[in-house]
């Protein structure tokens, strides 16, 4: 089995070679049947790559420990479930199913476009497949999944148990979604410039899959985050960890594209920036893969010390080259349809938007790469902690959420005072009236109440919108406000499933902040029988019991939780030793409610029973993950494509829909 | 240049200095050598009282854990030299003689490193441990 994935791999990579040679000779001599033949190598990639994975997947269930990676991330103990999972659970695996989506996308991209976007179709192909190659390349010539031990050990070394848990298992695929899938519409940008094709209909047709890709990295992130908070047990869920940063930082730079195209949809302008913004998310993903893989800065993620570097940084080398080759050289045709006419309008208020989110990303590539850059300036490595990341992207990011607010009301070209004032008083003297009202009930956080207040901000204008749309549409057809309110939705899904994203963000804002700026942090020492108060909880420590499982040993303390004088609920922070890695974890005993989570580890504990716990309460944590589904759904709502009516050309309903919000905002 | 472009360079040149200062003060408060052991060793007066960032491998020597306290006290190097460690907070599942470890902290006149922050990473798998606290 494993020879029919290897040689089916080398096979791919002679294909895929043949279908961008074939592609771009296609197009110079312009021949439809040598593109078509492209098309069919593009399928016949996806085939192979899939032969392979089907082949790796059928060695990890049969336990075939003959060949290296199944022995070394996989064991018999192992339930199936988490053997699936270590399909990707170390480095040629992982790397074979970046490979894998890579060439779905590809094929899927084929097929939708048999009959479309006919003249940039070779170069999207050419570039896919030899972005397909890269990984090609890597996993046949060095990190070869196939590889087999001079002989097969008896049992496998079994996945690290970190690894086992269900938020581990779906991250790395979430992550790898959004990272391929910004390949798409880099390779239409590419495709855009190389033939000359430079109107809007390139930014049409990758809308969808850049916003694919986005949901998907973003919720790769967020479960990342949530994995890091339920499993590592340091009490938090973001580090600034180089590799979480590699993979925010192309999130950064695809949402403030996913934004800016809309101005160039619908305006003309930011042509030339919405190149490089694609450029550059695409650029930041591969930059984001290779930092992850090549182990050059220490991290929570490293993987072992790897001869990918070169790999990654020749092609990443290339593929700027040429990118920005081809800008230049389309320089003259990417020039605005209309120019700017006021700094208070929308257009500017995008462009702001669009700066703090590269400013982001800056602050985040320069603080996570400061090491190897003052290196190899001054010859010693200079570290920057986590406070510089914060200090900076706080700041940023209120004023990008206050932006969120502004942006969606104020008029195009030009706001007036009476378009300023009938569309924020409202939103701000709510969030002057409830903000004053939390500092009298005690919040008296700086950072913390600017935080709130602009959040409250945003959340009225989001709903100031909906009413409006909503009373607008009643106006029109009728029906009860429900009604009206699902058909508004439904009627212009881009729009208001933006405006609940926008509305997930702010939920996402609050909880950050909670539990930020309000985070108790306690270490504790009982003996049985003995409790403690941290906050308004009381802990009682009851006992400490040692339980045998099939493939580890536990040490289960039994916490009985009580607040204001009453039981609340029982915690079981736990201690285990997992035999076959030789490797003790904690297990988090965490209690969430919508307004605190209670979070508790054993640091350690004697033969005694004497334990010491570390306590953290964690105040408003269940909003971030319930702002990130939120998120979700908004992106869905914003993605699901709309019933064309009969005869009207998509440009024409959305044109008429705006016209109506347009004036509905003067 | 008409009116509103002067305005507007003015906003993008507002915001892009506001990202470089705060860029800049924030680098020059958090930023810190990240140096092997026998570097420590190399530059300790000067380094004594700067925070530093140092990678070693936990060494053969006694490892004191206090539980009730949460203080661990151990020494890590690399080969030859080796420099005291003190951490406070909780010890990470993987630490124990032999481990990768990377420590953030400042060097005190008594030549022991206070630490902060120290991450764990196990020699033979990929995956690294964090336990940044106090």
């Amino acid at each position: 089995m494993s020879d029919i994935g290897g040689a089916a791999l080398k096979f791919a990579f002679v294909v895929a070679i043949y279908a961008v040679v074939i592609a771009l000779l296609g197009v110079r001599l312009k021949r439809q049947e040598m593109i078509r033949s492209a098309e069919r190598a593009t399928y016949g990639v996806f085939g192979l790559v899939t032969i392979a994975m089907v082949a790796l997947l059928y060695a990890l269930l049969a336990h075939d420990f003959r060949l290296q990676y199944v022995a070394s991330v996989s064991s018999r103990a192992m339930p199936t479930f988490y053997v699936i999972a270590a399909l990707w659970g170390g480095q040629e695996g992982s790397m074979l199913l970046w490979l894998w989506l890579l060439a779905m996308y590809s094929a899927l991209v084929v097929v939708q476009n048999r009959h479309r976007n006919r003249e940039l179709m070779p170069y999207v192909i050419s570039t896919l497949m030899t972005t397909t190659l890269l990984f090609l390349a890597m996993l046949v010539i060095v990190e070869d999944p196939f590889r087999l031990l001079p002989h097969a050990p008896r049992d496998g070394q079994g996945l690290n148990p970190l690894l086992q848990n269900p938020l581990m298992v779906i991250h790395p695929p979430n992550l790898y979604l959004g990272f391929v899938g910004f390949a798409v519409p880099f390779a239409f940008a590419i495709g855009a410039l190389a033939s000359g094709r430079l109107d809007t209909q390139w930014i049409r047709s990758i809308r969808r899959w850049t916003l694919v890709a986005w949901l998907f990295l973003g919720v790769g992130i967020l479960l990342g985050g949530q994995w890091a908070y339920v499993e590592l047990g340091w009490g938090g869920y973001w580090a600034w960890d180089p590799v979480e940063n590699a993979s925010f930082m192309p999130w950064l730079t695809g949402t403030a594209f996913l934004h800016s195209v809309m101005i160039q949809e619908k305006k003309g302008m930011l042509k030339v920036w919405n190149m490089v913004l694609i450029i550059l998310t695409y650029a930041l993903s591969i930059f984001g893969t290779f930092l992850t893989r090549s182990g050059i800065i220490a991290s929570v993620h490293a993987f072992a010390q790897s001869s990918l570097g070169p790999y990654f940084l020749l092609y990443l080398a290339g593929i700027l080259v040429v990118a920005i080759t081809l800008l230049v050289k389309r320089l003259p045709q990417l020039r605005s349809d209309h120019r700017l006419e006021s700094v208070i309008s929308r257009e500017s208020s995008f462009l702001f938007n669009n700066l703090f989110f590269v400013g982001i990303m800056f602050a985040v590539l320069w603080g996570t790469m400061f090491p190897i850059i003052s290196e190899a300036v001054r010859g010693v490595k200079i570290s920057v902690a986590a406070p510089f990341f914060n200090q900076v992207n706080i700041p940023l990011g209120l004023g990008l959420l206050f932006l969120s607010g502004v942006c969606p009301l104020i008029a195009w070209r030009k706001a007036s005072v009476r378009n300023l004032r009938r569309n924020f008083l409202y939103p701000l003297s709510l969030s002057f009236v409830i903000t004053a009202a939390l500092y009298t009930l005690g919040i008296r956080h700086v950072v913390a109440l600017i935080s709130f207040a602009i959040c409250l901000f945003v959340f009225g204008t989001i709903v100031l919108e909906f009413y409006r749309g909503t009373r607008a549409r009643r106006a029109t057809s009728g029906g009860t406000i429900w009604q009206a309110f699902v058909s508004l939705i439904r009627r212009n899904r881009r729009r208001y499933g933006g405006y609940i994203v926008h509305f997930g963000v702010v939920l996402l804002f609050v909880g950050i902040t909670g539990s930020s700026a309000y985070q108790i942090e306690q270490n504790v020492v009982l003996s049985p029988g003995e409790s403690a108060r941290v906050g308004a909880f009381t802990l009682q420590y009851d006992d400490l019991t040692r339980m045998i499982e099939s493939t580890h040993e536990a040490f289960i303390a039994k916490l009985t939780v009580g607040r204001d004088g009453k039981y609340l609920t029982t915690l079981y922070p736990e201690k285990r030793l997992y035999f076959a890695q030789n490797q003790p974890t904690t297990e988090v005993a965490l209690r969430t409610s919508l307004f605190e989570d209670l979070y508790i580890i054993m640091a350690g504990f004697e033969p005694s029973k004497t334990v010491t716990f570390k306590v953290f309460v964690n105040p408003l944590v269940f909003w971030m993950w319930m702002g990130g589904l939120v998120m979700v759904m908004g992106t869905v709502i914003a993605i699901w494509p709309e019933r064309r009516p009969p005869g009207l050309a998509r440009q024409h309903t959305a044109g008429q829909v705006e016209m109506t919000a347009i004036q509905g905002t003067n | 240049m008409s009116k509103q472009h002067v305005k507007l360079s003015i906003g993008v040149v507002v915001i892009v200095t506001s990202v470089a200062y705060l860029i800049f003060s924030g680098a020059t408060g958090s930023t810190m050598y990240f140096l092997t052991v026998p570097e420590v060793q190399q530059k300790l007066t000067a380094l004594k009282g700067e925070p530093v960032r140092v990678a070693g491998k936990v060494t053969e020597d006694p490892i004191d854990w206090d539980m009730r306290n949460l203080s661990l006290a151990f020494f890590m190097g690399d080969g030859q030299s080796r420099i005291s460690v003190r951490y406070k907070g909780v010890k990470p599942d993987m630490f124990q003689t032999g481990v990768d470890v990377i420590v953030e902290g400042r060097i005190g006149h008594d030549g022991v490193l206070a630490a902060s922050v120290l991450m764990t990473s196990c020699p033979s798998k990929y995956q690294e441990e964090k336990s940044p606290t106090l």
